[in-house]
C-alpha cells in the first residue's frame, strides 16, 4: 500500500518533468558562448544599409582570472560590421561570421548615419530594432555628425568602451536621454516630432595624449522621421529649456567690458496655446532662477538693488533670446520637437482637430510666438565681493 | 496504586542469558540465595564486569550483593556492606534490612527479575538475602560522567554556558533547576528492547495541548527497536512525515531551549545517553529562532531573524541563480557586473551548472570533512580547502572567482541558521535546485520553490502545520515570528500549539 503511494507520486511528477522538457525552450547559453553586444552603429552605404556592432573581448579586459593574455595595449573590444537590405539581415549575415551568439540584451546606444537619418528617416531602422525581444527599449538612440560607424570606433581613454562613454555622455547633463522608446512614442503622434542628442567624434591632438573623445554637439531635429536639421549652441539650450529637460548650466555674458558668468539653476517654462480672433498662438513664458559664479568686475556692489536688477534683465534677456532663436530653429526645418501640436490639442481638442491636426506640417512654420522671460538672482557665492577687490 | 497480583511466570527456557529483558518479566525472584546465585551466574556467564559479592549478615543469613563494577560509588558500597557485616542489627528479613540497618537513601524492594536486571544493568545494587523471595535494590549510582559543559553546538554570547550531557538525570535536573515547579512533568518511558534506554517526556501540566501530550505518548510507547543509542532514533520514530526533507522535531543540547520551549506549550524528549534533546512540534518559523534572540534587546533579535531569513534564501537559492541568469538571463546582469563574470568565465571550460557542482561538492566535502576529522588535523583541511579551492582552482582556471564568490556566500549563509538539521535540509535542495535552474533558468527555480512551499505548507509537525502561525495565520502569534517582540508585550504563549492556558503574564500597564 505504501509502496504503492510512492510509486504513484513518482510516476506523477516523472511525467510532469517530462511536459516541462516538451515545450522546447531550450536556450542555455553559456557565458563564454555569447558576444554581447554593447552599441550598434547604423549607416546607410549605396542603397543597402550598414550595421556596426560593438562587442567587448572579456579574454582582453585584464582581469586576474583563468590566466588571460593581459590588456597589453589590446583593445577590449572588437567592431564587427556587415551589409544587408534590412537592419536584421545585416545581423544575420553577421552572425554567420561569428562563433559567438550575438546577444542585444545589453545594448544601450544605437548610433545613427546622418546621411541615413536625412535620406532615409529614422523610422526606417525601428521596426528592425524593436521588434525582437531581446532589444533593450532603454537603449540610448543618437544621429552622429558623419558616419555612425567612426563614432563607434573611437578609441576613448576614460572608458573602456566607446559605448559606455556614449552612454555616461547621453545620460548627463550635457544631453537629453532620449531612448527608444521615447522616439517611439513620438515618431507615431501627429503634432509632435522626434529629436535626438547629436554626437561627434573629435581628436585630442596633444602629444602623448593622443585620443578619440566624443561629444554632444547639440540635437537634431527630424519631420515625419527625417533629419531636416540641428540645433546647436544657445538654440540647443533654448530647446532643452522648451522640453522641461532643463539642466544647471552656466550662462557668460559681456558686461561693459567685464565678464560675468551665471549659473542657471533651476528653470520652469509654461507653454500656453492662446486662441484670440480665431487665430492660434503660442505665449511661452519661463522663469529662472540664477546665481552669479564668477565676476571679473571688482567693483560690483551686490547689496545694490539695482545692480541685482540689472543682473537678472540680462539673464532674461539672454535665456527668452535662447528660446526664440530655438522656436526659429524648429520652424526653419520644420519640425515640432516640443510638441506644440500637442499643447494645442489639449487646450481645444475640438478646434485643433477640425482646423489644425490635418495642415500642422504647414502651418506650424508660420506660427506665431510670445516669448518672455523672467531671472531670478538669489545667489551670489560665498563672498558677496570680490575678493580681489583693492580697500577703497 | 492498588499493585495487581501478577501470575508468576517460570524462567524461559534454555540458556538464561539469550534472552532478553522482558522474557523476565513476572519471573518471581527464589527464596533460596543458592537458588537465585545459580540464575544469577547463568545470566552473567563470561561478563567480567558483574560483582556477585557473597557474605553473611552479622549473626545472620547469607546474603548476595550484585552491581556492575564501574556503575557505583564503591565508598557506598563498602559502607553499605558495613552496615550489613559488622554493625550490630539483629535484621534479618529485607523489611527490617531497608528499614533500619541500611544507611542508603534510595532503597526499594523487588519481587520479579526483569525489574532487578533493568535495575542492576543501569547502575544499581542488589542485595539477596537467604529465606526472602524480595530483593533490594539499593541507589549507590556512580561511576565517572561528563561534567556540564558549554554546548558545542550552539554557542551563545549572552545567555546560560551549561549545556545538557550524557547522563540522564544530569539533564532533568538541569530543567528541572530552571523551572521549579510541579507542573513541570517528567513522564518516564523505557525503550529498546535490549538497551532499555530511559527516555523522559517532559512538559507543563495545564499549559500543553493534552492530545498533544497523548500523542507524543502514544507514538513514543509505539516504538519497537532493540536499541536507543540516540534521540535521532526516537525523532525517526515519532515524525509526522518521514520521507520529507525537512524536520520535524528540533534538537537542542541547551536546557534553556527547553525549558523555552516546554513553557510555551511544546514538550520535550530526553534520552540517556545523549546530550541531545528533542522538542515537539517543531515548525519553519523556529528555524530562525536561536535562544539568545530572548536575551538580547528585542530590535537586535528582530534584525537578526530577518538577516537568518535573508541568508536562507541565499543559501537555498543562490547557486541556482546563478546558473539560471548566466545562461538564461543574462540580460538581467548589469551589464559591467556581467563584464566582470564574462571575463573571469572566459578561460573555464565548464558550464555554470557543472562548475557550480564542482566547487558546491568541494565545499560540502571540506565541510563534513572538517567535521569528522579530529579536531587538530580539521585545521590542516582548513588551509587545504581555502589555498585549494580558493585559490588555486581560480588561477588554475578551472573555476571561475565569480563562482567561489557564489559557493561561499552560500556556506556562510547557510550557518547562519541556528538550528542545524533545518540548515542541512536546505543544502540539500540546493542541488535539486541547481539542476532545475540549469535545465529550465528562471522558471525551473520557480517550480523548484513553488514543490518545495507546497510541501511545506502541506507537512504537519505533531498535527501543527508546519508553517504555523503564519498559514494558518494566527495574528496574535506572530508577535514571535519575523520579529521577537519585546517581552514586555507577549502577554500570550502561541495560540497554534492549542495551549490550554495561554496568558502569560498580565498585560503590562
Amino acid at each position: 500500500m505504501k509502496m504503492s503511494k510512492v510509486w504513484r507520486v513518482l510516476s506523477i511528477s516523472m511525467c510532469m518533468g517530462m511536459l516541462l522538457i516538451l515545450t522546447g525552450c531550450w536556450d542555455r547559453r553559456e557565458i563564454n558562448d555569447v558576444a554581447f553586444v554593447l552599441a550598434s552603429a547604423i549607416d546607410k552605404e549605396g542603397d543597402s544599409i550598414r550595421v556596426s556592432v560593438l562587442i567587448p573581448l572579456p579574454g582582453n579586459m585584464g582581469s586576474s582570472a583563468g590566466g588571460g593574455g593581459g590588456s597589453g595595449g589590446q583593445k577590449p573590444f572588437t567592431i564587427k560590421t556587415e551589409t544587408g537590405n534590412t537592419v536584421r539581415e545585416a545581423v544575420s549575415k553577421l552572425q554567420f561570421q561569428l562563433p559567438r551568439h550575438l546577444f542585444f540584451g545589453h545594448r544601450r546606444v544605437i548610433i545613427i548615419g546622418e546621411q541615413l537619418a536625412r535620406e532615409e528617416g529614422v523610422d526606417t531602422i525601428f521596426d528592425g530594432v524593436t521588434r525582437t525581444p531581446e532589444n533593450r527599449l532603454t537603449a540610448f538612440i543618437a544621429i552622429s555628425d558623419g558616419k555612425a560607424q567612426d563614432v563607434l570606433n573611437a578609441d576613448t581613454r576614460l572608458e573602456r568602451f566607446s559605448a559606455e562613454s556614449m552612454r555616461e555622455l547621453l545620460q548627463s547633463e550635457a544631453s537629453v536621454r532620449i531612448s527608444l522608446k521615447d522616439v517611439v512614442g513620438k515618431i507615431i503622434s501627429i503634432g509632435e516630432d522626434a529629436f535626438f542628442p547629436y554626437i561627434e567624434k573629435v581628436k585630442t591632438k596633444i602629444k602623448g595624449q593622443e585620443s578619440e573623445d566624443i561629444l554632444i554637439e547639440g540635437f537634431v531635429l527630424t519631420h515625419n522621421g527625417k533629419m531636416t536639421g540641428t540645433v546647436k549652441g544657445n538654440a540647443a539650450i533654448g530647446l532643452r529649456l522648451l522640453n522641461h529637460s532643463f539642466r544647471k548650466y552656466d550662462e557668460t555674458f559681456n558686461d561693459a567690458g567685464n565678464f560675468l558668468t551665471v549659473a542657471i539653476t533651476e528653470a520652469d517654462i509654461k507653454i500656453k496655446p492662446v486662441m484670440k480672433n480665431g487665430e492660434l498662438s503660442f505665449r511661452i513664458h519661463s522663469m529662472v532662477k540664477a546665481s552669479v559664479n564668477e565676476d571679473l568686475d571688482p567693483n560690483r556692489n551686490y547689496d545694490d538693488y539695482e545692480t541685482r536688477k540689472q543682473i537678472e534683465q540680462i539673464v532674461s534677456q539672454r535665456v527668452e533670446d535662447n528660446i526664440k532663436l530655438a522656436i526659429k530653429k524648429m520652424q526653419q526645418s520644420n519640425s515640432d520637437a516640443i510638441g506644440f501640436g500637442l499643447h494645442a490639442y489639449r487646450a481645444y481638442p475640438q478646434i485643433w482637430t477640425k482646423q489644425y491636426r490635418k495642415d500642422w506640417e504647414t502651418i506650424f512654420p508660420e506660427m506665431k510666438f510670445e516669448v518672455t522671460a523672467k531671472a531670478n538672482l538669489y545667489r551670489f557665492g560665498m563672498s558677496s565681493e570680490n575678493l580681489g577687490r583693492k580697500d577703497q | 496504586m492498588p499493585t495487581k497480583a501478577k501470575k508468576a511466570k517460570s524462567l524461559p527456557e534454555g540458556r538464561l542469558d539469550h534472552h532478553s529483558i522482558d522474557q523476565f518479566e513476572d519471573v518471581p525472584i527464589r527464596s533460596t540465595i543458592d537458588e537465585n546465585n545459580k540464575i544469577m551466574e547463568e545470566l552473567f556467564k563470561d561478563s567480567s564486569d558483574i560483582v556477585l559479592r557473597k557474605f553473611e549478615i552479622e549473626n545472620g543469613p547469607k546474603a548476595m550483593l550484585c552491581y556492575v563494577d564501574g556503575m557505583v560509588t564503591t565508598s557506598a558500597v563498602d559502607d553499605a556492606l558495613k552496615a550489613l557485616m559488622i554493625l550490630e542489627g539483629n535484621a534479618f528479613t529485607v523489611d527490617q534490612i531497608t528499614e533500619q540497618t541500611l544507611p542508603v537513601a534510595q532503597a526499594s524492594k523487588i519481587q520479579f527479575f526483569k525489574e532487578l536486571l533493568t535495575n542492576l544493568l543501569s547502575g544499581d545494587s542488589v542485595l539477596f538475602v537467604d529465606g526472602q523471595d524480595t530483593a533490594v535494590c539499593l541507589g549507590l549510582r556512580g561511576g565517572i560522567r561528563r561534567s556540564v559543559a558549554e554546548p558545542e553546538t550552539e554557542t551563545v554570547v549572552r545567555g546560560p554556558r551549561e549545556g545538557f550531557n550524557e547522563h540522564l538525570r544530569t539533564n532533568t535536573s538541569l530543567v528541572r533547576s530552571k523551572i521549579k515547579s510541579p507542573r513541570l512533568k517528567m513522564k518516564s518511558f523505557v525503550i529498546g528492547t535490549e538497551t532499555q534506554t530511559n527516555v523522559i517526556l517532559t512538559y507543563m501540566a495545564g499549559i500543553v495541548d493534552p492530545r498533544l501530550l497523548e500523542e507524543v505518548e502514544n507514538r513514543l510507547s509505539d516504538i519497537r527497536i532493540d536499541g536507543v543509542l540516540e534521540s535521532g532514533y526516537i525523532e525517526e520514530f515519532i515524525q509526522d512525515q518521514g520521507y520529507s526533507p525537512f524536520p520535524q522535531v528540533q534538537t537542542t543540547e541547551r536546557p534553556d531551549t527547553v525549558a523555552a520551549a516546554i513553557l510555551e506549550g511544546r514538550v520535550a524528549i530526553m534520552v540517556d545517553g545523549t546530550p541531545f534533546a528533542l522538542i515537539a512540534p517543531f515548525g519553519f518559523w523556529q528555524w530562525l529562532q536561536a535562544s539568545e534572540d530572548y536575551y538580547e534587546r528585542f530590535m537586535a533579535s528582530t534584525l537578526l531573524r530577518w538577516l537568518r531569513l535573508i541568508s536562507l534564501f541565499f543559501a537555498l537559492l543562490s547557486p541556482a541563480l546563478y546558473i539560471a541568469v548566466s545562461t538564461y538571463h543574462p540580460e538581467m546582469i548589469p551589464t559591467n557586473l556581467l563584464l566582470s563574470i564574462a571575463a573571469s568565465r572566459e578561460a573555464i571550460p565548464f558550464p555554470a551548472v557543472v562548475e557550480a557542482l564542482i566547487m558546491e561538492l568541494a565545499f560540502e566535502a571540506l565541510r563534513e570533512a572538517g567535521v569528522r576529522l579530529p579536531r587538530i588535523v580539521g585545521q590542516a583541511v582548513s588551509i587545504l580547502g581555502a589555498l585549494v579551492v580558493g585559490q588555486a582552482a581560480v588561477q588554475a582556471g578551472i573555476v571561475s572567482a565569480a563562482m567561489v564568490i557564489v559557493v561561499s556566500m552560500t556556506g556562510i549563509a547557510s550557518f547562519t541558521l541556528p538550528r542545524y538539521n533545518a540548515s542541512i535540509s536546505i543544502r540539500m535542495l540546493r542541488f535539486p535546485l541547481m539542476l532545475l535552474a540549469s535545465v529550465f533558468g528562471l522558471l525551473g527555480i520557480m517550480i523548484g520553490v513553488m514543490v518545495i512551499v507546497g510541501h511545506l505548507s502541506k507537512i504537519t509537525t505533531f498535527g501543527v502545520p508546519y508553517l504555523a502561525p503564519v498559514t494558518p495565520l494566527e495574528v496574535s502569534d506572530l508577535k514571535d515570528v519575523m520579529v521577537r517582540a519585546p517581552w514586555w508585550k507577549m502577554n500570550k504563549r502561541p495560540k497554534y500549539l492549542g495551549n490550554r492556558n495561554v496568558r502569560r503574564q498580565r498585560p503590562q500597564s
